[in-house]
């Protein structure tokens, strides 16, 4: 059964007269499966406050991502997390449960770093605030950041508030052929180095190599020549190439091969539409590259952002994968596909989670099924 | 109560079976150091101060207390300017100034994993070689600690663009209020699960006491461009501010300072600030070189179509130190214009600081008390700070009366009651006209789940709950079957 409630009050009696719930966005970072009631929250949706020179934007939590960044760049300003799936539909309130920041959260931060206030509906069906309007606030606990990543085990996420930041005036990217994944991993930590301010730094699984950076129009041209010269310069790299309005290395199964210069045809027919196809997974893990050698056989296409440090795998192996990352001591979330929105790997009771989540969920009503834990 | 004398004489005992005579302090004359922090108005003499070398040590002290129902509480270097670290009546004191070795720096991973006692400065030091620094950068940073710094959320100028200290860090090893040590995150930008660490920082010493800390490292830019304008009034200033904003410019700084604070600096360490100006501004870019050329004529255009009266840009790294010398020795600087002055910390919107700051003219007014005025322009958090002479029969009520009126035009301006410094004993009263019933509500709840018997950092932040347990007899939250007693 599922309600799709257009005010908070609504939500509050929903979360009071149901044992079990689940939220969903805009599905497309499914959450654990639940049984229950799903409780639909596009239609939560709307800016409720704005002010570019304040540089704070709150709205409600099922507000579209694409309407949120529509409403931002008309004011020359840009959420600098990057969210992911913003064409397929993603929510902001989504977006923060899950915790997912795209590629370009290299450069200033991820979504936990540019949120500053929320407003939740608890177990008991209680409106709480944390945090506030303002970008600095050192009062009371910050339950926001817990929010971030939470999965919707602390509750109902009914409004945001963020910080965001003037948007970049021009973009360029620029790709390389680096061979393999080592190679690119090495060219990757060569350009971190060299402390350019990168918007991103994303490599793949075949050692194609981008290179974000943005910023001023009468910079940008200096700027991309130099680290193209720079990267040139690199043992392994080929094919330098500086895109003028290279498309988004937006991270989406649709878009991961689309970035490529020449998607492989086999690639495209697993990944032509947002919808992969059953059996594909894509799982977020962070701290790999060390591991990668014992991982890559159960991976079938990866994007590696922030130099390497996070990485989105896809697989048709989720349960081999989930053993090989459980052996490298690394944790997973399952962001799309079967059991999407478990954790999966090396998993160790945590404590202070747990005693976190009972207090705001007392009587289990968002707890995912044990399944989707483990 | 004669049961928390004898469980007290028992913990003692048993801490001496920990920690050796020089370090377990009991008399009077060692504790003395130890009774308050910045905020000379509060004192509290503990029963003990231990100063533990090693986490163990601190794990097991935290048992031994839990066990004895005797409250505790950690401290780095006690520069807490809201009470924070001043301790609990009776309690324990765990120092953690020796708890400090840089555990290990990971340039290509850009984390340092480091122990509660290392000084802020020093992670920047150890991550120097590798063209790195920890970005969060409070005045106190060549003195405070990583554990304070964690426990209170600690600020500094550059927070608009590079965040707080919950922003930077990545993993925390923590003990909680009743020995059972966690690991909330890890040494990843991004984790799998609710961001733990970032809710742990900034909880003032209620969740327990950070062991090991993992932070993120950033790599210094290839460029700064600092520059320092002064103008005819405050107004000014704050409206070259707006019109940056406005203009798509994202600073790593924006400070201002009034008349009272130039002079007070001036006279400390001869900065050589422009004399005669009401307002000073400074404002730093930073970037890749070709960047940071380009934004800074557009900072120019800026600045001279704001009126300012003079402009001095930093031409080397010396000059830099120089303008930034002044703004980070304020607090201190004026104890020379004034005997004694309270460190105020609170938020307006930024586009609400000319009011805020005509409003605070009004009640220094009114209130018969100077005070002189520094603020992290780029995030609208005020340091006004109040001089009173404390030797004058009501002075010192009179400015913690204006204080308190300052605290409530933030929250009626829509900001916030603390900016970096928390809430500690000093704002418990005001957190309530911050928030709601029921958010405050949600806060003792957690509290009450992660630490029922409130001996961690007893009385910080909330205040005492009326229905804390004593130690004897069930909590209502274990009664019904929320928490339980391990």
């Amino acid at each position: 059964m599922t309600a799709q409630p257009t005010s908070v009050e609504e939500i509050q009696d929903a979360v009071r007269d149901s044992a079990r719930l689940h939220v969903r966005g805009g599905g497309t970072k499914s959450a654990p499966p639940g049984d229950g009631i799903v409780l639909d929250l596009a239609g939560l949706s709307g800016i409720t406050e704005y002010s570019p020179a304040e540089c704070v934007m709150t709205m409600r939590a099922g507000s579209t991502v694409a309407e949120i960044e529509t409403a931002l760049a008309a004011e020359g300003q840009y959420l600098p997390f990057d969210p992911p799936f913003a064409a397929e539909g993603a929510t902001i309130g989504g977006t923060v449960a899950s915790g997912v920041s795209g590629s370009r959260r290299y450069r200033y931060g991820g979504v936990r770093d540019f949120l500053i206030g929320v407003r939740v509906v608890d177990g008991d069906g209680r409106l709480i605030r944390s945090g506030g309007k303002v970008v600095k606030n050192a009062a009371g606990f910050l339950l926001h950041h817990g929010m971030v990543g939470s999965l919707g085990q602390f509750g109902v996420l009914t409004e945001l508030t963020f910080k965001v930041f003037p948007q970049p005036e021009a973009r360029r990217t620029i790709t390389a052929e680096c061979g393999s994944v080592e190679n690119a991993f090495a060219a990757a930590g060569a350009v971190e180095r060299w402390r350019r301010d990168c918007e991103s730094i994303d490599f793949d699984e075949r050692g194609t190599l981008w290179l974000g950076l943005a910023g001023r129009a009468s910079a940008i041209g200096v700027r991309s020549a130099a680290l193209a010269e720079a990267a040139r310069s690199l043992p392994s790299v080929a094919g330098v190439d500086v895109h003028d309005s290279w498309p988004d290395p937006r991270i989406s199964s649709a878009a991961i091969h689309d970035s490529r210069p020449d998607p492989p045809a086999g690639a495209a027919a697993v990944h032509d539409s947002w919808s992969d196809p059953p059996g594909t997974a894509c799982v977020k893990v962070a701290g790999l590259m060390n591991s990668w050698q014992n991982l890559h056989r159960h991976v079938t296409a990866a994007r590696f952002m922030c130099a390497g440090s996070v990485a989105w795998l896809f697989t048709d192996r989720l349960a081999d994968l989930a053993g090989a990352l459980r052996d490298a001591h690394l944790t997973g979330l399952v962001l799309r596909g079967p059991r999407a929105g478990a954790r999966i790997g090396h998993l160790v009771h945590n404590e202070f989670e747990e005693r976190v989540r009972r207090v705001l969920d007392p009587q289990n009503k968002f707890r995912a099924a044990p399944d989707s834990r483990r | 109560m004669a049961d928390s004398a004898s469980h007290t004489s028992d913990l003692l005992a048993a801490l001496a079976r920990i920690y050796p005579g020089d370090r377990l302090l009991t008399h009077a004359g060692a504790l003395a150091p130890y009774e308050s922090d910045g905020l000379t108005t509060y004192r509290g003499r503990p029963r003990a101060v231990v100063l533990a070398e090693t986490q163990d040590e601190v794990v097991a002290t935290i048992e031994l207390c839990h066990h004895a129902g005797v409250p505790f509480m950690a401290r780095g270097s006690g520069t807490s300017l809201s009470g924070g670290a001043v301790p609990v009546e009776d309690g324990i004191v765990i120092a953690l100034n020796r708890l400090n070795r840089i555990i290990h720096v990971d340039p290509l991973a850009r984390v340092a994993v480091v122990e509660p006692g290392v000084v802020n400065l020093d992670v920047t030091a150890a991550a120097a070689p590798y063209g790195l620094y920890y970005a969060p950068d409070p005045s106190s940073q060549s003195i405070c600690t990583i554990g304070g710094n964690v426990a209170f959320n600690s600020g500094g100028a550059h927070c608009f663009r590079h965040g707080m200290t919950a922003n930077h860090v990545l993993g925390i090893k923590a003990v909680l209020p009743d020995g059972t040590v966690v690991q909330l995150g890890g040494d990843s930008v991004e984790h799998v699960g609710p961001d733990l660490p970032g809710m742990f920082v900034g909880s003032e010493g209620l969740f327990g006491v950070a062991l090991e800390i993992t932070l993120r490292l950033v790599p210094r830019p290839e460029a700064y461009q600092t520059m320092l304008a002064a103008f005819g009034s405050l107004q000014g200033a704050g409206d070259a501010v707006s019109r940056i904003i406005a203009e798509g410019l994202l600073p790593g700084a924006m400070e201002i300072m009034d008349r009272l604070a130039i002079d007070a600096a001036e006279a400390a360490v001869d900065a050589g600030y422009p004399s005669g100006a009401a307002a000073i501004l400074i404002v730093e870019l930073e970037g890749d070189a070709a960047e940071v050329e380009a934004e800074f004529a557009r900072l120019m255009d800026v600045i001279n179509a704001s009126g300012a009266t003079a402009v001095r840009v930093a031409a080397d790294a010396a000059d830099r130190a120089r303008i930034w010398k002044g703004r980070k020795c304020a607090f201190s600087a004026v104890g020379r214009i004034s005997p004694d002055f309270i460190v105020q910390d609170g938020v307006v919107p930024r586009t609400k600081l000319g009011e805020a700051l005509s409003r605070i003219e009004q009640l220094s007014a009114s209130h018969g008390v100077r005070v002189a005025n520094v603020f992290h322009a780029g995030d609208g958090n005020l340091h006004p700070l109040i001089l009173f002479d404390g030797r004058e029969a009501g002075a010192l009520e009179r400015a913690e009366r204006l204080a308190a009126d300052i605290l409530r035009l933030c929250i009626e301006l829509g900001g916030s009651i603390t900016g970096e410094h928390g809430i500690g004993l000093e704002k418990r009263a005001f957190l309530g006209e911050m928030y709601a019933e029921e958010d405050i509500a949600f806060m003792r709840r957690l509290h009450a789940a992660i630490d029922p018997r409130e001996l961690a950092n007893r009385g910080k932040m909330l205040g005492r709950s009326t229905t804390a347990q004593s130690g004897h007899g069930l909590h209502p939250l274990e009664r019904a079957g929320v928490i339980s007693r391990v």
